[in-house]
């Protein structure tokens, strides 16, 4: 908890620091070509660049443990703004991270029960198709086929005023597989590691060896045994899922994050950046902290 | 959008590269805008040709409009630069005067006169009340003037209210007010108050709560998501027909054609004209190109006091060497009409009867020769879709007669941003809202001129301009904007080689949207399925 | 903390990773990725047209002399292709080569030399970890808009403390072998020990990884282009050509689906060819 806490401490001067170091400060950056002598101190003076860094940085730092995220460049308070998108990336993360699991082990367990056939062969070729494929390909597929050609689903995944995605969970199930199938083919090559590493642990081939049926074999002693490894992989894949579904986001119409942080990007909403980028890196701390917790918790020698 | 709604497109276009194609939409919105006024408006007013439009016109219905936003929306009037958040705002507040097509329409101002010199406008309001029942009073008028000329709260609207001596405004009586200009006007009206002139509750600036005087009523509003409108069953020109209208974010020009066709809303603002053309077919779907009227022109803009520009054979040349027709076709998809390097096409007061500037290869060729011109360079951005195709095919017909053209290409977002340099380039793509011409000319050329790229002034054409604006009778006024235009047409450096019509697409069953400078409004709209 | 665990693992874990995957491969992978690859590098010599040259109507359908047809402005779709694979190629490539050279340096050093700097490093790697390489591109990309540097830092930075921990962890297994015991006590020069001992053992996993990377990096490259970041006109890429040419999918579906599909066949293709050398070493 204290090691998460420092480390998002840190990602959150490393952001700040990237923010003021890189070419041209904020205040140059928004005003482009409009940059007079005047007009860039007038902006400073108003931003507060005219202070010594670490005064901001503190300042800043500050205002975010009040839960003040500061203001974005339509004078909007950032963070009311960030929660909702933020819970609703999270909502999309978390449905493509069951889907990602569940392709991860039936695809992970069927090639690692098998390792070396002709099946476990097919599945690695298979995965390793699905890890290369982008997901706004695999996007436009789906619209054309789902939406389009046999119409089961909408092929846009608004938002408005007032809903959310659980009242319309159609919505989500697009963008959801798009997002899941190259994480969960990614994810099954860790899965299949782990059981043709588990496949030869003492404890399986004894109870292999005692005679008991597969399925046994496979949920009461190799499953458990890959749980921690799988933890940490799921953790990598929501933390992938987290910032990189920017692009899927957009095709999709989707309100999230991503969208938000790339907009800000855009129009150079420094406020915005931070503040999504630190929720970012806080999701990801958590899921691996998490992962963490159950490696420990699903391992008999460290419990 | 705004950019395009306010016409000097100093600010930086979107600095959002990637809504480069919600720019586009925009622009294309805007365009469409103008275009299907005219004929919507004739639709709605009149009983409709058709049976499909006459069973529409029925009270009731609920439409869907998908539309671009910028990074962030506000549904704050003097900030707001989405065309979706402005589909919401028009809807939710009342505008003094507005434009319909070329047509300058009263509104919330039941007259707009000025006193003989043009010096003094008095505005007479109509009996109207805001959404929460107090009456729209002068003093409203005069907070919501104050605060547009703010260029700190309204940066992209105040240049149309610095004219305003707001200090001095008198308010007669409870629906009167006069207001003094600093310099006479004579188009104010048509100049000014038609373009914005929004009217908000004193004290108040939109938002989550706003309250206007408008059509419809703001039920619900959540940036990112959608902007919910219902009917104003008390709405001072009588309630509109739609039960009401929720404007859905929808950045991606595809994503909004998607889900029209996917059925999820009844109508995308902007779409692409290339989808626009494949779509054409598709009965599920109309699609609904918007006219000249509200379209973008598209121009390359020669400085005329630079050489080789300050040599008028060498603009002569330059304007007979573009293949106007190729352009159209090519980068606009044919959703556009050829330019005759007069803005204002297909508007009130545009002169017509200026001979079409005809491609003529020859002649190009034996000017630029006598001119000794075999090099030439542009300055050139995707600011809007086609202005960087239309730059590269210019090179290739300049070829033709010899002349090397050279792409300096900048990134969008600073386009417009460098002042000094938008004011000292040769030659340089540019695009303009189409607006009647005597508007645009006041707005843009001569020593006043806030966006004279192509230097285009001198006492002859001052005096001209200077009479233009002015002239108080609106006959007279019409005529003097013949000769400036005339003016234009023999001097410009401005090639305006088309004007690009807005696109936009709708369900089947929904008819009588009015386009307002390329945004559409949806007061007078029916729907059935 | 946090993601360690599962980093220390990957050691182990990376000798299964490996599928036995080469046999089948080898024929699928030779003739679409000799040919995306080759066309990406050979491209703009092929190409019957110059880039960015307008030669008819936009998005005609094929024929006329245009094997794909046109694109939005009317150019030779076929001709488009040729120019922007390398783009699509090389950023990913030296993206690529930077994060293996960069994580395995770093790897190898921490693990082989260990001493209060490796505490130190490992715990920078850590920080670098939690940070999703999407925001970290999007947040260069402010400063320097997009283009090859923006995505080489960017895998670098969260690509190579992956990689670090997992040549540590080869390094750290490698280095106390017998032979390695041996070699030290002969009083061969640390350079020599690393470059015969403990390289040639890390070759397998470090490959098999940069599969992965370079799948990663030409995402990003693609996520960088499509959201507006990508090169301005003329300079083009198949990212920027989908971004372009989407809109006319109606009219000429090969003007949105041809660089889809060469991007997917250069990712699937440049990871399974990667896999299999991987393979190779690893026998």
């Amino acid at each position: 908890m204290a090691a998460g806490i420092a480390v998002l401490w840190a990602v959150s001067l490393l952001l700040f620091l990237a923010i003021y170091v890189l070419p041209g400060d904020p205040a140059s950056r928004i005003l482009g070509n409009r940059a007079t002598p005047e007009a860039l101190a007038e902006l400073r003076e108003r931003l507060g660049l005219d202070r010594p860094i670490t005064e901001q940085y503190l300042a800043w730092l500050a205002g975010i443990l009040r839960g003040d995220a500061g203001a974005s460049t339509t004078g909007a308070p950032v963070w009311p703004l960030l929660k909702e998108r933020g819970l609703n990336s999270f909502t999309l993360a978390a449905t493509a991270s069951v889907l990602a699991v569940a392709i991860a082990l039936v695809v992970g367990v069927a090639g690692g029960l098998r390792a070396g056939g002709p099946v476990d062969s097919t599945l690695s070729v298979g995965t390793l198709i699905g890890v290369s494929l982008p997901d706004f390909v695999l996007a436009g597929v789906l619209i054309s086929l789902f939406a389009f050609v046999l119409k089961w689903l909408p092929p846009v995944s608004f938002l408005t005023a007032g809903s959310t995605p659980f009242d319309r969970p159609l919505i989500l199930v697009l963008p959801a597989v798009s997002l899941a199938a190259p994480a969960g083919a990614w994810a099954s090559r860790y899965v299949r590691a782990a059981v043709v590493d588990m496949r030869t642990a003492p404890n399986v081939e004894a109870a292999r060896l005692a005679g008991l049926r597969t399925s046994r074999v496979l949920t009461r002693h190799l499953l458990p045994g890959v749980v921690g490894p799988i933890a940490q992989v799921l953790a990598a894949v929501t933390a992938f899922l987290v910032g990189g579904a920017v692009v899927v986001e957009q095709i999709f119409a989707y309100p999230g994050l991503g969208s938000l942080l790339a907009g800000a990007v855009a129009v150079k909403d420094f406020s915005t950046v931070l503040a999504a980028g630190l929720v970012m890196a806080a999701t990801v701390i958590v899921a691996f902290m998490a992962a963490d917790i159950i490696g420990v918790l699903t391992n008999p020698r460290l419990r | 959008m705004v950019n395009s709604l306010v016409g000097s497109r100093v600010r930086t276009s979107t600095q959002c590269r990637s809504s480069r194609l919600v720019m586009f939409v925009f622009a294309v919105a805007l365009a469409l805008l103008l275009s299907a006024c005219t004929v919507t408006m004739e639709g709605a007013a009149e009983v409709p040709a058709d049976s499909a439009s006459e069973a529409a016109i029925e009270s009731g219905g609920r439409v869907r409009i998908g539309a671009p936003s910028e990074a962030f929306d506000t549904f704050n009037p003097f900030f707001a630069q989405g065309l979706a958040d402005w589909i919401g705002l028009w809807g939710v507040y009342d505008t003094l005067a507005w434009l319909v097509g070329s047509e300058v329409q009263m509104g919330l101002a039941e007259s707009v006169t000025p006193n003989e010199d043009g010096s003094e406008w008095t505005i007479v309001l109509q009996e109207a009340t805001f959404h929460n029942g107090s009456p729209v009073r002068p003093q409203d008028v005069v907070y919501s003037f104050a605060t547009f000329a703010d260029p700190e709260q309204a940066p992209f609207f105040a240049q149309f209210f610095v004219n305003i001596d707001i200090a001095n405004i008198r308010i007669l009586d409870e629906k009167t007010l006069v207001v003094p200009l600093h310099f006479p006007q004579g188009d104010f009206l048509d100049r000014n108050l038609a373009t914005i002139s929004l009217v908000v509750p004193e004290g108040t600036a939109g938002g989550a709560e706003a309250v206007g005087s408008g059509p419809f009523k703001l039920e619900a509003y959540e940036p990112g998501k959608s902007i919910r409108l219902v009917r104003n069953e008390d709405y001072w020109d009588g309630p509109p027909l739609l039960d009401g209208i929720e404007v859905i974010f929808i950045g991606d020009a595809n994503a909004r054609l998607n889900a029209l066709k996917g059925g999820e809303i009844e109508y995308a603002a902007g779409i692409n004209p290339a989808a626009a053309r494949a779509e054409a077919d598709n009965p599920d779907i109309q699609i609904l190109p918007a006219g000249v009227a509200n379209s973008t022109a598209h121009s390359f803009a020669a400085n005329t006091t630079i050489p080789p520009f300050d040599n008028p054979d060498v603009v002569r040349a330059l304007k007979l060497v573009v293949d106007r027709e190729a352009l159209v076709n090519t980068v606009l998809f044919g959703f556009g009409e050829v330019g005759n390097d007069v803005v204002g096409k297909g508007l009130a007061g545009y002169n017509d009867t200026l001979p079409q500037v005809e491609r003529d290869v020859e002649e190009a060729r034996r000017l630029f020769e006598a001119a000794g011109v075999t090099e030439l360079s542009i300055l050139t951005g995707e600011v809007y879709p086609g202005m960087v195709a239309a730059a590269t095919l210019l090179a290739q017909q300049l070829a033709e007669v010899g002349v090397t053209l050279t792409l300096e290409e900048i990134p969008a977002d600073q386009f417009f941003s460098d002042f000094v340099r938008l004011m000292t380039t040769p030659l340089q793509s540019t695009i303009h809202t189409n607006r009647p011409a005597a508007v645009h000319a006041a707005l843009m050329t001569g020593s006043q001129g806030g966006f004279n790229i192509t230097a285009i002034a001198g006492e002859e054409y001052d005096a001209l301009l200077g009479a233009l604006v002015a002239e108080v009778d609106s006959d007279r006024r019409l005529e003097l904007g013949m000769d400036v235009q005339e003016y234009l047409y023999h001097h410009d450096g401005m090639i305006i080689w088309a004007f690009q019509e807005d696109i936009n697409a709708a369900a089947p069953g929904l008819n009588g949207v009015i386009y307002s400078q390329s945004a559409p409004r949806f007061h007078l709209a029916s729907y059935s399925e | 903390m946090t993601a360690t665990n599962y980093l220390q693992n990957d050691g182990r874990v990376h000798r299964f990773l490996r599928a036995d995957t080469g046999r089948f491969l080898l024929p699928l992978v030779v003739l679409p990725g000799i040919a995306v690859l080759t066309l990406a590098v050979f491209g703009p010599w092929l190409a019957p047209h110059a880039l960015g040259t307008t030669v008819g109507a936009p998005f005609q359908p094929p024929g006329d002399g245009y094997l794909f047809g046109t694109d939005r402005l009317g150019r030779d779709l076929w001709s488009q292709i040729l120019y922007g694979g390398r783009g699509m190629l090389l950023a990913p490539l030296a993206a690529t080569v930077a994060t293996v050279v960069v994580g395995t340096a770093v790897g190898v050093t921490i693990g082989y030399l260990k001493g209060r700097v490796e505490a130190v490093i490992l715990a920078a790697l850590d920080l670098l970890l939690v940070l999703p390489p999407v925001l970290v591109m999007l947040v260069l990309a402010t400063g320097w808009g997009g283009g090859a540097p923006v995505i080489v830092l960017t895998m670098v930075l969260t690509g190579a403390p992956f990689l670090a921990r997992l040549t540590r962890a080869s390094t750290l297994e490698v280095s106390q072998a017998p032979y390695v015991q041996v070699s030290v006590t002969q009083g061969d020069s640390t350079f020599t020990i690393l470059r015969r001992e403990i390289l040639p053992n890390i070759v397998g996993p470090v490959l098999a990884d940069s599969g992965m990377r370079f799948v990663g990096a030409l995402y990003l490259v693609a996520a960088l282009s499509l959201l507006g970041f990508g090169p301005e006109t003329p300079k083009t890429d198949w990212a920027v050509m989908i971004r372009e040419n989407a809109e006319g999918a109606g009219l000429n579906l090969w003007a949105l689906a041809l660089p889809t599909l060469m991007i997917a066949l250069l990712s699937i293709s440049a990871n399974l060819v990667l896999q299999s050398i991987a393979d190779r070493f690893a026998r």
